[in-house]
């Protein structure tokens, strides 16, 4: 009972068995904490444990990819409170946006940071490409992670297009209109494209009928594009950006390795 | 030639020597914690200054309800898409829409497995790869800068407006295109490919042996002798015709506004114009 004093409490808490069944070691500053900071967190441990000083400088990597994840964070929380407010039916999708300018607290901040954001992410994930390739970066044994990295390319301009329908206001309807109208152009499965008349392409079955569910955009087309981008995107770019992440841990940064024969 | 590649040699080697090959203990590094991780979260702090900023300065855009039955003039697309709408002016959509961005994507895709020269990995090394550096420079401007067009310059009808000009004013287009026959279209595609793709290689040969060993001319064969072998025939063909679809943009661009050509190659049967 002597020790009762509070002096003690840190201590006495840091040493108690619910803290060491959480946190594995100290957080004094030595080399072996912090290395264990590293491969103790599940969330930490896909990087490396040291890193070179070289590769680590701004001016070399522009911290554009680490930009473009927190974005796709950013955009993947506030979109999930965009639900909250948001359905996505032709009669109320137009007038949700409207609570959100004026109804739901903070829902005007909200929905800009998601749609800022979203522009934010195409650019710097253009960014991102440009300065990988100007150090080389995806030169062997990084090809596959380049491919990798187009895809999810890909994949955001897919996202940020299908997020533009669900405002449901004219700005939204008639972009979509123009980007869905080049899919009737398609080869072979549009049916303005060449060679799609000779396997009976129409108005009615061709591949952009198949993307806007009907002749125009409309209600179909809404819960197509609102699907698709609240679930199906999401879910495959979260998995290419797990591939992507795994593969720079595998190969190492480029900007680690020396410039090889 | 040989001068220069030698003192690029030694450079190269100086610049790796600068960063040798790395050990575990070496003070080349530092530790991930807390180092790297004071980058990425002032990374994430920044973003978050700058989008929250953003966000409380400049409301997103809300226009009114969407009305399929009035359609705005002009009607643009996201801005990330609106350097393929103005190539709408100069293609027809299953080009600008569909083929040309597959092959933007295929083409990206194929650098790495295209791009042979090793030299550069992990550093910003302009001078050991001048071609690579030039092709995806002029590529992205040329990107950006159709969509600086599209988004700024173009108003009701995808007519040119200065910023400055007012919409209301309403322009017209009087230009009178004209499409090339088939037999001309078809030879002057087929010429662009072939010459495009044989007159680099031929150069050298027919060239080459003919002029004095140190001019320019000399050099300039020399490289692009060295090239095609460097690539070989198939990466050679590969790339020569990425590279000509590329700079095929701008030539019918030129086409369209300096010869009102509409299209090149016209075939109403199967709806392929090009």
């Amino acid at each position: 009972m002597a020790n009762l004093s509070l002096k003690n409490v840190p201590q006495a808490i840091v040493e108690s068995q619910i803290w060491k069944s959480i946190f594995r070691h100290g957080y004094t500053m030595n080399r072996r904490n912090r290395l264990l900071a590293i491969t103790n967190n599940v969330f930490y441990h896909i990087l490396p444990t040291k890193i070179s000083k070289y590769g680590v400088r701004m001016r070399f990597h522009w911290g554009a990819g680490i930009i473009t994840f927190y974005l796709f964070l950013i955009l993947t929380f506030t979109g999930v409170l965009l639900m909250f407010y948001y359905v996505p039916t032709v009669p109320r999708a137009y007038y949700d946006m409207k609570d959100l300018q004026h109804v739901v607290p903070f829902g005007n901040i909200l929905r800009n940071m998601h749609r800022y954001g979203a522009h934010a992410m195409v650019f710097m994930v253009m960014v991102h490409m440009a300065r990988t390739f100007y150090t080389s970066s995806y030169k062997p044994p990084r090809e596959f992670n380049w491919v990798v990295g187009v895809i999810l390319l890909n994949f955001t301009f897919l996202l940020s297009f299908s997020g533009y329908l669900l405002p449901w206001d004219q700005l939204a309807i008639w972009a979509v209109t123009v980007g869905t109208n080049m899919a009737r152009a398609t080869p072979l499965i549009g049916h303005e494209g060449p060679f799609a008349n000779l396997i009976g392409m129409k108005v009615n079955n061709d591949i952009r009928f198949a993307l806007l569910g009907g002749t125009t955009v409309g209600s179909a087309t809404l819960l197509r594009f609102y699907v698709l981008h609240c679930i199906g995107f999401p879910i495959i770019l979260t998995i290419f950006i797990v591939v992507h992440f795994w593969r720079v841990r595998r190969d190492g940064f480029s900007g680690d390795v020396p410039v090889r024969e | 030639m040989a001068t220069t590649e030698k003192s690029g040699k030694t450079e190269q080697a100086a610049r790796r020597a600068a960063r040798s090959v790395p050990t575990a203990s070496s003070e080349r590094f530092e530790l991930t914690w807390p180092y790297f991780m004071y980058t990425i979260v002032i990374c994430f702090l920044l973003t978050t200054i700058v989008l929250w900023v953003w966000s409380m300065v400049a409301p997103a855009p809300l226009e009114p309800i969407a009305d399929p039955n009035r359609t705005p003039n002009p009607s643009k697309a996201p801005w990330y898409f609106v350097g393929l709408q103005e190539l709408l002016v100069y293609f027809d959509p299953w080009i600008a829409g569909v083929a040309l961005p597959g092959l933007i994507l295929g083409g990206l895709m194929a650098i790495p497995y295209i791009d042979k020269n090793t030299h550069g990995i992990g550093e910003y090394n302009y001078k050991d790869r001048k071609f690579a550096v030039w092709v995806f420079s002029l590529g992205t401007v040329f990107w950006f800068l159709l969509i600086i067009i599209g988004y700024f310059f173009r108003g009701p009808s995808w007519q040119w407006y200065w910023p400055w000009e007012n919409w209301e004013i309403h322009k017209e287009s009087h230009v009178v295109t004209h499409s090339w026959s088939l037999l001309g279209g078809s030879l002057f595609l087929i010429g662009y490919t072939a010459v495009g793709l044989i007159i680099p290689v031929l150069i050298p040969y027919l060239i080459g042996p003919r002029v004095k060993p140190a001019s320019w001319i000399k050099k300039f064969c020399d490289a692009l002798q060295e090239f095609y072998e460097k690539r070989g025939a198939t990466i050679y063909t590969i790339e020569m015709l990425l590279l000509l679809t590329m700079l095929g943009i701008p030539v019918k661009m030129i086409l369209r506004l300096y010869f009102n050509v509409k299209y090149i190659l016209e075939i109403p049967a199967i709806n392929l114009n090009i």
